[in-house]
């Protein structure tokens, strides 16, 4: 069993990967380490389970990832905006703007706490912005179905340095 | 033109500020070095590292911050630069696939990114951030999952900004989508809620704007409007730089929505991170120290 770690000490933290592409994403991979999680990007509760909620403006997350017990009540919401982005930003040496992409693909990960009951995870669209993208408005996933990639938690590090004794 | 087409050597810790369970922590990558180019690899990423840690206020918390360098050997250099968007035709045999002309956007330099995204997960478990650095003097880059650059003058920075998105979740505070110069339409005068970034809002009452507490004291609430929504505002800063207050045009509008000073790496990239993007770079970072 883990235990949600305090603000900036290490805990064990599930890494999910998702691959999006024609409106549909996937859970493929997910992989559990021990390290400290970035700052959590709380979904606000009219994002939780909001798909109809019609949080359309661009200010909403447009999309909430939750982990769900076995009877898929939530038990931890994470706003993800832009992670599945409908335009790219575009480097010149004069200014910065950005190419629309109507048809996105990709991948892009999240980082949770190891939460024991967490048995499902769902992707929820929070605004009509992301109607474009994913073709329906909340995806959900067994965690189990995909398998734990290498458990990497007890590998050294790269160069053997700098682990804790 | 894939993973065959080079091969992983070896990761290593180029900044080492203790246990990568308790920092933060930045995978370095390259695509488009031979393995007779690792050293300027190498060099590449120190030269990288060099500018990211001083860059305020990295500057200030680089004893948060792991780097680590993953040597990614292919089997030629560069990346392509295809005819269409008047690149040279080039289509060398890279690990990650690094090619400009993304999305038919000459400077869009994209890379696979699960391929990056894998090997940084693979090589450093516990990166918080990926970064692919792309061995050509073309200027470029790209966000996503992991940031992409090339070594052009000035590319580092558009590492640093992409990072002021993906990991500090900061808005781009440029005021137009496709460019001042574009005719675009839409982007008139922003009608959605409150912006969820620190660095964006549009909130005209000074009791009430997310970063009233640094408002630099005595300014003009807003000290920016534009006078035209039909296009960015054309003006010049009233006051000097550094001064926090509310500036008209941001986040791809050319109205309704404000940023904290007149300019800043999220707008414009060679500038310093204004105060509001330093100081949540430094709250966030903070969890990274102990």
């Amino acid at each position: 069993m883990s235990e949600v770690g305090e603000g900036g000490q290490p805990e064990r933290v599930v890494r999910l990967m998702f691959r999006y592409r024609d409106g549909v994403p996937e859970l493929v991979s997910r992989q559990t380490v021990e390290m400290v999680l970035p700052e959590a990007d709380e979904a606000p509760a009219a994002d939780v389970g909001a798909a109809d909620a019609g949080a359309a403006d661009i200010g909403a997350a447009h999309l909430v990832f939750e982990l769900r017990d076995a009877h898929q009540r939530p038990l931890l919401a994470r706003a993800l905006d832009d992670r599945i982005p409908t335009s790219h930003e575009v480097f010149s040496p004069e200014a910065i703007g950005r190419v629309e992409d109507p048809q996105p693909s990709g991948v892009f990960e999240v980082l949770v706490p190891d939460l024991p009951d967490a048995e499902f995870g769902a992707l929820v669209a929070a605004g009509a912005s992301l109607g474009a993208a994913m073709d329906a408005s909340e995806v959900t996933f067994r965690l189990s179905d995909v398998p734990e990639d290498d458990d990497l938690d007890d590998e050294p590090g790269p160069d053997g340095e700098g682990d804790e004794p | 033109m894939s993973t065959s087409d080079g091969r992983v050597l070896s990761t290593t810790r180029i900044v080492d500020n203790g246990s990568d369970r308790r920092r933060w922590n930045l995978a370095l990558m390259g695509d488009g070095y031979t393995e007779a180019e690792l050293g300027a690899y190498h060099t590449h990423c120190r030269d990288f590292v060099d500018h990211l840690l001083s860059t305020p206020p990295f500057d200030l918390m680089s004893g948060a911050i792991n780097v680590f360098r993953i040597d990614v050997a292919s089997r030629e250099s560069g990346a392509d630069e295809p005819a269409a968007c008047g690149g040279s035709g080039a289509r060398p045999r890279t690990f990650f696939d690094a090619s400009f002309c993304g999305f038919g956007t000459q400077r869009l330099l994209v890379v696979k990114q699960e391929t990056a995204l894998r090997t940084a997960r693979r090589q450093v478990p516990r990166n918080h951030v990926g970064m692919v650095i792309v061995n050509s003097t073309v200027y470029g880059g790209s966000g996503g999952g992991v940031a992409v650059f090339s070594v052009a003058e000035h590319a580092f920075e558009i590492g640093i900004h992409e990072m002021g998105h993906t990991f500090f979740k900061l808005a781009d505070e440029y005021s137009t989508l496709a460019g001042c110069d574009s005719g675009e339409t839409g982007h008139d005068t922003y009608g959605g809620g409150e912006p969820r970034e620190v660095n964006a809002t549009k909130e005209k009452n000074p009791a009430r704007v997310k970063w009233r507490n640094v408002i630099t004291p005595g300014t003009a609430i807003p000290t920016t409007r534009n006078a035209d929504c039909r296009r960015c505002d054309p003006q010049p800063s009233p006051v000097p730089p550094g001064t926090v207050g509310l500036f008209e045009g941001s986040r791809y509008f050319h109205c309704g929505l404000f940023r904290p000073e007149f300019d800043c790496k999220m707008r414009t990239l060679g500038k310093p991170f204004c105060a509001v993007c330093r100081n949540e770079i430094i709250r966030q970072l903070n969890r990274f120290r102990a």
